[in-house]
Formats: C-alpha cells, sequence, structure tokens
C-alpha cells in the first residue's frame, strides 16, 4: 500500500519536477535579459516540485498510519485523514453493494481498494484502499452475505 | 447472453416476470434471454429502469394471448387533445418562437411551427389509438406501439402511488392525469394522460384489492383457493373493504393557509418576474431613467415625497403578501389528509387538483418548519422526505407539491397528531427529548468566525470605497455576533428511542427525525480547526431526497461527546433491520 501511494505520487512529482527544470532551462536560455523576478519564480518553482516528491516519499506512510478500518458485529468503520480526519460507519444491513477495484499498480502489489455502496444520498459510496487482494475480496464477500431480499429505503 | 442495461442490480427488486421466457437459457436464469430485442423507445422519459421491464416480443405475445380474453382498456378520447397539449408544451420556446415568426409571415416560421405541430399531433394520435392497459394476475400492463410492440409490465406490490392531477379542463371533462409511481427514481413508472375518473376508479381498485389478496395469499394459514368457492371470495373481498377504509386525518381550513401565506416570502417571486418580464421585452431601456422625477408633481415637498416613497414601498410588501397567499390558496385550498392501511394520502388544489399518496414506511424523514411569522402565529408546516420520488428541483411542479409540502400549515400544537402517524414509535414530544447543546466553546468560536468575517467585510468595503469602506465591517459585525450567537445557542442534538432529532435555525426553525432503521451511514469529521477546539462534525446519511432541506449535518459538537454518540448510533442503526418490503 505505501509502495504503491508512493511510487504513485512519486511519478507524479518527477513529472512534475522534470517539468520544472525543462521550463527553468528553457526560459533562462531563451530569454535575452533576465531579470531578478524571474529567477526567483524558477527557484520557487524547482523548490516547490521537489517538495513534492519528498512529501510523495513521506507522505503515504503517514497517511497508512491513519487509516483504519474495523468490521465487527455492528458493520464496517473506516477512520482516515491526517489533517482532515474522517470517521464513517456503513452498517452491515445498509450494505447495498460492494466492489473491489485494482490498477495496474495495486495488481503487481496485490492489493485492492474495496468500494462500499449504501442507499444514502451524501456517503453514497465509501471507499477503503490499501487492502490486500485477499482481504478486501473476503470483505465484500462478508458485508454482502447479509439478506439481500431486505428493503432498506 | 447479453446483459440487459435495464437489468436491475439488485436481486429484490427482481420483476415478477413469466418464467416460461421461451428461449431462456437455463430454468434458473432469471436474465431476460431475449435481451437483445429489446425494444425501447428513447426519448421517452417514462422508462424507468429498476422495477419494471419492458419485454420482448416472445414474452409480449405470451402476455397478448393472454390478454385476448381480458377486457382492455383504452385511454379516454379526450386523451388526444391533452396528449398533443403536453408535447407542444414541452416546446414552449420554440414554439413561441416559430409562432412569432410565423405570425410575421416569416416562411421558415411556418415551416418550423408546422414541423412541431404536426409530429406533436401525429404522436398523440398513435398513441391514443394503440395504447391499451389493463391489470392481468397481478400486474398491471401497459402496451403500446404497433409495429414495435412495447409491453410493460409492473408488479402490483411494487406500485407504491396512484397519483392524480386534475387541472381545470381535465375537471370540466371529467377526466384526469394518472401517474404510477414505484419506489424506484424520480420519474414516475408510467403516466396514463388521461382516463376518465370511473376508469381511475377502477384502475385503483383493482390495484389495491390485488394488493390485499397478494398479501394475505403471503400468509401461509391465510391462502385461500379460488376454485369458485363462493364463500371463501366473499371473505376475501370482505376483507380487503374492511382494510381500505379511509380515515381522516387532516383538513386544512382556509385562514390557515392564508396564515400560512402571510408568513411566507414566497411572495417575492414577483420581483423575479418583473425583472424578467422587463428584461424580455427590452423595458429597461426604454425607461427614461434620468427624467423619472416628472412624474412625481412638481408641488411636493420633501416630506410628501419620502412619505410617498414609503408608501409605493409598503404598497409592495402587502402585493408580495398577496401574491404568496394566492400561492398557497392555488395549491393547498381543500388540502386533506387521510390514511388508508399504511398509506397516507394528500388531496387539494384550487383550479388543478392533485392527489397524491405516500407509503409510511418510505418515509425517512420528519421535519417541521415554523419561521419567525409562523412561531408568532404559533403555526408549523410539516415536511417529509421519502426514498426517491421528489427531488429538489421544480419545487412549484403541482404533481410533487403535495408530497414536498407535506402538511403546509398547522397550528403548532396539532404536530404531535399528525406525526404521530408517520412512525410507529414516533412521539412528537420535543421539550421531553435530551437535547444535547453543541460544544461549550462553540459559541466562542463561531464568535470569532464572525468577527474574522467582519474584518474581511470591512477590508472589502475599503477597497471598494476608500476612505470610509471599512465603516462597513463595523456596522455588520454587532449583526454578525448576534447571528453566530443565536446560532449557536439554536444547534442542539437529540437520541430519542427512534431516531436521531436536530433542531436548528436563527429565523426558521426546523426540527428534524432521521429514524434508526433509515439511517444508512454515519460520519464523523474532524478538521485541524476542529482538532484544536476539541470538536467535531457528526453527519448522519439518510436515503432521503432532500426536499425537507434539512440535513442532520452538526458542526461544533464536543469531540468526546461526538464519538460516544457516533458509537452509539452506529450500534442503534445496526440492531434495527430495515423492515421487509
Amino acid at each position: 500500500m505505501i509502495a504503491v501511494e508512493r511510487i504513485q505520487a512519486s511519478i507524479f512529482a518527477g513529472v512534475l519536477l522534470v517539468g520544472a527544470l525543462v521550463w527553468v532551462s528553457i526560459s533562462l536560455l531563451a530569454m535575452r535579459q533576465i531579470e531578478w523576478y524571474h529567477l526567483l519564480i524558477d527557484v520557487v518553482a524547482v523548490l516547490v516540485s521537489g517538495l513534492l516528491l519528498a512529501m510523495a516519499i513521506v507522505w503515504p506512510k503517514i497517511a497508512y498510519r491513519y487509516l483504519k478500518w474495523r468490521l465487527d458485529q455492528d458493520g464496517l468503520e473506516i477512520q482516515r485523514g491526517v489533517i482532515w480526519r474522517h470517521r464513517i460507519a456503513v452498517p452491515r444491513a445498509r450494505v447495498q453493494h460492494a466492489d473491489v477495484s485494482q490498477g495496474p499498480l495495486q495488481r503487481m502489489f496485490g492489493i485492492g481498494t474495496l468500494t462500499v455502496h449504501t442507499a444514502g444520498t451524501q456517503n453514497a459510496s465509501v471507499d477503503l484502499p490499501g487492502l490486500t487482494y485477499e482481504v478486501a475480496m473476503h470483505l465484500r464477500d462478508e458485508l454482502i452475505a447479509q439478506g439481500k431480499e431486505l428493503d432498506v429505503v | 447472453m447479453s446483459f440487459d442495461p435495464n437489468y436491475p442490480a439488485d436481486p429484490s427488486e427482481e420483476p415478477i416476470r413469466d418464467a416460461g421466457s421461451r428461449d431462456s437459457t437455463s430454468p434458473d436464469s432469471q436474465q431476460p434471454a431475449d435481451a437483445a430485442e429489446l425494444i425501447d423507445q428513447s426519448g421517452e422519459n417514462e422508462v424507468d429502469a429498476k422495477s419494471t421491464v419492458d419485454i420482448g416480443d416472445a414474452d409480449a405475445e405470451v402476455i397478448v394471448a393472454q390478454l385476448d380474453r381480458q377486457q382492455l382498456e383504452w385511454l379516454h378520447p379526450t386523451s388526444l387533445m391533452f396528449d398533443a397539449i403536453a408535447h407542444v408544451r414541452a416546446l414552449i420556446v420554440p414554439v413561441t418562437i416559430g409562432l412569432f415568426s410565423a405570425a410575421q409571415g416569416s416562411f421558415a416560421g411556418v415551416m418550423f411551427a408546422v414541423l412541431i405541430f404536426v409530429p406533436a399531433l401525429l404522436t398523440s394520435i398513435f398513441k391514443y389509438l394503440t395504447l391499451r392497459y389493463t391489470i392481468l394476475d397481478d400486474k398491471l400492463v401497459v402496451m403500446r406501439g404497433l409495429i414495435f410492440r412495447r409491453v410493460r409490465t409492473v408488479p402490483v406490490q411494487k406500485i407504491q402511488n396512484i397519483d392524480l392531477i386534475q387541472n381545470p379542463l381535465h375537471r370540466i371533462l371529467g377526466v384526469a392525469e394518472v401517474r404510477i409511481e414505484t419506489a424506484s427514481g424520480t420519474e414516475p413508472e408510467a403516466i396514463l394522460r388521461v382516463l376518465s375518473l370511473d376508469q381511475v376508479e377502477r384502475l385503483r381498485a383493482g390495484v389495491s384489492s390485488r394488493k390485499q389478496q397478494a398479501v394475505s395469499a403471503s400468509v401461509p394459514a391465510a391462502a385461500p383457493s379460488f376454485d369458485g368457492m363462493p364463500t371463501a371470495t366473499h371473505a376475501m373481498e370482505t376483507v380487503a373493504t374492511d382494510m381500505v377504509e379511509e380515515k381522516t386525518l387532516l383538513e386544512v381550513p382556509t385562514s390557515w393557509l392564508v396564515r400560512a401565506g402571510l408568513a411566507s416570502n414566497r411572495g417575492v417571486l414577483i420581483i423575479g418576474v418583473a425583472w424578467g418580464a422587463m428584461y424580455e421585452f427590452n423595458l429597461w431601456d426604454r425607461v427614461d431613467w434620468e427624467h423619472l422625477d416628472r412624474f412625481i408633481p412638481e408641488n411636493w415637498t420633501l416630506e410628501t415625497r419620502v412619505i410617498a416613497g414609503i408608501a409605493a414601498l409598503l404598497m409592495l410588501l402587502v402585493v408580495m403578501r398577496v401574491v404568496s397567499i394566492g400561492w398557497f390558496l392555488l395549491r393547498f385550498y381543500g388540502y386533506r389528509l387521510t390514511r388508508r392501511n399504511e398509506a397516507l394520502r394528500i388531496s387539494c388544489g384550487l383550479l388543478t387538483r392533485v392527489s397524491a399518496t405516500v407509503p409510511i414506511r418510505r418515509i425517512q424523514f420528519v421535519s417541521v418548519h415554523q419561521n419567525l411569522l409562523m412561531r408568532w402565529m404559533r403555526m408549523a408546516s410539516i415536511r417529509i422526505e421519502t426514498a426517491g420520488g421528489a427531488g429538489k428541483e421544480n419545487e412549484d411542479a403541482a404533481a410533487t407539491v403535495a408530497r414536498r409540502w407535506f402538511v403546509p400549515s398547522i397550528p403548532i400544537d396539532q404536530v404531535p397528531d399528525i406525526v404521530r402517524h408517520l412512525h410507529a414509535e414516533l412521539e412528537w414530544e420535543t421539550d421531553a427529548w435530551h437535547w444535547k447543546p453543541l460544544a461549550p466553546k462553540a459559541t466562542q468560536r463561531m464568535c470569532r468566525i464572525a468577527v474574522y468575517l467582519s474584518v474581511l467585510a470591512g477590508a472589502a468595503g475599503f477597497a471598494a470605497w476608500q476612505p470610509w469602506g471599512w465603516a462597513v465591517g463595523v456596522a455588520v459585525l454587532p449583526l454578525f455576533l448576534f447571528i453566530a450567537f443565536k446560532k449557536s445557542r439554536s444547534m442542539k442534538l437529540a437520541r430519542t428511542d427512534f431516531g436521531i432529532a436536530y433542531r436548528s435555525g436563527v429565523w426558521t426553525r426546523k426540527t428534524s427525525v432521521a429514524f434508526f432503521e433509515k439511517i444508512q451511514a454515519i460520519r464523523l469529521d474532524q478538521n485541524p480547526f476542529d482538532r484544536r477546539w476539541r470538536m467535531a462534525t457528526l453527519e448522519i446519511d439518510t436515503a432521503a431526497a432532500g426536499p425537507a432541506d434539512h440535513r442532520i449535518d452538526v458542526r461544533f459538537l464536543d469531540e468526546q461527546f461526538a464519538n460516544e454518540e457516533f458509537e452509539t448510533i452506529r450500534h442503534e442503526v445496526a440492531i434495527r433491520k430495515p423492515r421487509f418490503a
């Protein structure tokens, strides 16, 4: 999970950094008269994308530490968020259906995202990323096992 | 096997179909095997995916064969006219433009008008000539089309409402537009435009008696055989008539509606209309704004002018109130709320009469609203939310107004008597509920936000108007502080035996209840500021469509209290199983 997030974020930040560097070199080469604020903008751009790359490596680990879930008698509960913290509970009987999805990178690392759908309006679907694929499948089966003949609305 | 896009994802919504579908690949397969042949006329929004199936030719033939022995009902002949009117009305803008240019003798305009009117008329005629419906066993069957025949079956048990709409023309001719609704989605399952009142009565009776039979038959011990045993049949009929007895719960007299109109700001819409009219007809440019004062008599002193201005303003206010009273009377005149078994029925309207039904067990959310004036008059309005059905748009549409404004106006002390009918355990004793206020420091925090907002307003004012603009900030500060203070005091949360109650509102006070068995998800949010103040936001999600305009989304709760409530509500919701259909 950490690895995948890290790779995804790094790719994004890396592209940004390369872009910034290319832009800086082109602008420095092409410009006839270089003012001080041009340099300032260039430095800021490079710094920001460098910072993003560093964050891309550190952040997933922090985010992972704050991502928790539990499944008990009452249902599924997810806690997530480092800066904005969320707690979301979906009772078992309210689960309409559940999906497990995998991107290419996630497939390489054998993990999946569980998406739980309810009949609600605001939180009609709840994501739980970073489960191993088996656990995600197991959770899904567990959650949808209960009486589908129930009429929830 | 091809998959029908209309095929319901949820097996519980599995429509009742003929098991003997000819080319089913396997006996237990319930996929429509002939899905590829499904005929679904595009552009018809009566089509709804969830609980009906438009069946293909093979099944259609089976049903048609059965139908030959049945008496089929046609639409009422005046349908032709109403259907054409509806078609034209849907295209009102192009029609107006077309007519306008046609009147000016433009050939393109004439062509345009013809292009719109002729197809509308033709489709209406075609629809009238080919549409038939009947109740077959436990299904409502609607057939239409000649070359591409489309047969729609709606299982009677899935029918939630049969709603009637009668505009004055309908009433003169003794017909009504009928909308048949199921629990799925916002669009009616089928619209029969128009039936005679006799036909409506037959349809209603047919649906409700078959519904009763289906219910009784599903109780194994009470399942009688219908082998021509007169006594059994007779017994069934009496049971059915016993159960369909209707009880009047409330009749809203005109005086209540007048009071609601007085309290309502609905009259503001005439300003919008006036504005629109001015814009539309370019009146704005024609008025000579520079020389308006020539309308004022020369000999008026300053005082007379001020008095005249105030009088004009008062006049406008009076007109606005009159308009809103008019709106309430138009929509809700003769309001009657009745209960039949497990469904509530509302009928109201001065010119266009609407009759709508609400199944009690579909009610997600109950909300009582009182604005400032209504509080003075000790009146309230009750709103309910069901899953699907009425969306938030088109609040004024005749078709949905009754559902949205459940009770438009009622004295506050009669609210508990009505609301009691909405849920088995619901007792509207708001004073007895254990209201919990926001976090102790919420007032402080909200006042601080008010100060920041005032500073912002002051800065904006200064930017816009140089030397004295900051005074705006000073001027709004007391107002913002007052609102923040009142707001923090007005928000309260209570956990009762049947659900979560939430009260809020400085001017318009709203008190709402979400029932435990209808709660879909619970959510607790904390942003960085919340964490510093040790607060949290608690959010309760239901399937309600939102017309009550009061979501349970409570900010500034004490962190610990919110977490405890989260756990308790989670448990309370989980132990209450959703009820069976």
